[in-house]
């Protein structure tokens, strides 16, 4: 018998955690950490799981990533989420730059490939290491590292074209 | 192959990635989506699984709070602006009052409902000290939600956006505001737990899954003899009114307590799955008004 009400409790902080880095906004957050949960739950059935929090995390991140694709093929664009109380005069100007670089940074990870995406949201955001990454995904740390160079070097020339169109 | 990465601080990526990561992140999730998420769980572990639903987001207190903070005593039109907004707010709430729990009935309620897309329905509140209720007319298209008051009197919600604009054609203006600036003002205006979130009728009535509800007996809605499941959550009672045989809801009732006063709350005359224009959600100020924020 799984013990659910720990495991929420246990690693529901870091796994919300993980889908607020990419998404950055509650309403979708928590949508996402109950799929994540039920995801989880469904790839649990028949399995051992020894380290529950990273694979929410994980699940979290994949679900995290469909959301934000979602979410800014509707808008056409993502909006810098700057705190509007906190994005008056009183703010400083790299706080508003800082926003409009993750806003960049979100909008080329939709374009990616999802895998792809995936590694780099694990690797650069939650800190995992090419081992666990590898691990999670059933392939070896030398394809950890081919698919995180290529996330890397499609994201900067993505954010290059959205820097000049937008100069 | 290794982890390194050779990190140039001048790198626009990387500036954006340590940007990413050091953005100040809330603790974790909230109890409602806790024990949402939960609830999602016991219904999965007991094969009566609705869907990968959302989290009840929205709450009743959000609405009290922003109602207050919207000062509705200083000019008529602004008035009914404030009401409107809170009205709206409130209704949608009403139907984000179901959670926790397991009912057949209501299971069967949430599992019709799965694949709506669009809903339209009428709202009737009655303020305390007014003899007529006042009447809004709700749709809800996805995320988007519309209302509108006598008058004319419109707001849109819109989630993705996380944005509510608010038509008022007296003052002939479109004030567009921000999701999260409420939630700021309304944590501001006192001690709530959590901020104010967007509101999704149709996520929220799929939450009935969870409601564990009491039979209230038989009541004619129209042509059909409506079955009445009551129930109560944080001490306000909810009372749903369900076609036996379409298993959709006819009418809910409920009491929101907004600014100190109880307001009776009735939604009915719902429509399902029925076409509605996207223009009728967008943000953008109606040609002829002025576009504030």
């Amino acid at each position: 018998m799984i013990d659910w009400d720990g495991i929420v409790q246990r690693d529901g902080p870091g796994t919300w955690q993980a889908a607020w880095r990419i998404l950055g906004n509650r309403a979708d957050v928590d949508d996402v950490f109950q799929e994540a949960f039920v995801d989880a739950f469904t790839y649990s059935q028949g399995r051992t799981i020894a380290n529950w929090r990273a694979l929410l995390q994980r699940l979290a991140t994949t679900r995290a990533i469909d959301r934000l694709r979602q979410r800014i093929r509707r808008r056409g664009r993502e909006e810098p989420l700057v705190d509007r109380l906190v994005a008056t005069d009183l703010a400083p100007p790299q706080v508003a730059q800082e926003a409009e670089l993750s806003a960049q940074l979100r909008m080329a990870l939709v374009e990616i490939n999802s895998k792809h995406a995936e590694v780099f949201c694990l690797f650069h955001l939650e800190g995992w290491t090419y081992q666990q990454i590898a691990e999670h995904l059933a392939v070896s740390t030398d394809v950890v590292g081919v698919w995180l160079n290529r996330a890397r070097g499609k994201l900067r020339e993505l954010m290059r074209d959205m820097s000049e169109g937008s100069s | 192959m290794t982890d390194n990465i050779r990190h140039d601080p001048d790198d626009r990526l990387d500036h954006s990635i340590a940007a990413l990561r050091n953005t100040p992140i809330p603790a974790g999730p909230n109890a409602q989506t806790i024990a949402a998420t939960l609830a999602a769980l016991r219904r999965a572990a007991s094969g009566n699984f609705v869907a990968p639903d959302p989290t009840p987001v929205s709450s009743l207190s959000s609405v009290v709070t922003l109602f207050r903070s919207l000062k509705i005593t200083v000019y008529r039109h602004r008035k009914a602006s404030a009401i409107s907004v809170a009205l709206s707010l409130a209704i949608v709430c009403a139907f984000s009052l179901f959670g926790g729990g397991n009912s057949v009935s209501l299971a069967q309620v949430a599992e019709r409902l799965r694949s709506v897309r669009s809903v339209t329905s009428t709202a009737r509140t009655t303020i305390p000290g007014q003899n007529e209720p006042i009447i809004l007319k709700v749709e809800q298209l996805g995320r988007r939600t519309r209302s509108e008051m006598p008058g004319g009197v419109i707001t849109i919600t819109d989630q993705d956006f996380g944005e509510i604009l608010l038509v008022n054609p007296i003052l002939k203006t479109a004030t567009l505001t921000k999701m999260d600036t409420l939630a700021k003002v309304e944590l501001l205006m006192g001690p709530q737990q959590q901020p104010a979130m967007p509101f999704d009728p149709i996520r929220d009535l799929r939450r009935l899954a969870d409601q564990q509800g009491k039979s209230v007996g038989e009541q004619r809605i129209g042509n059909v003899k409506a079955k009445g499941i009551r129930s109560t959550l944080d001490g306000r009672e909810i009372t749903v009114w369900i076609d036996p045989d379409t298993k959709l809801p006819l009418r809910i009732e409920t009491v929101v307590e907004t600014a100190g006063q109880k307001t009776r709350v009735t939604l009915d005359e719902f429509a399902f799955d029925v076409p509605l224009d996207e223009k009728r959600f967008s943000l953008d100020a109606p040609p002829g008004f002025m576009p504030t924020q």
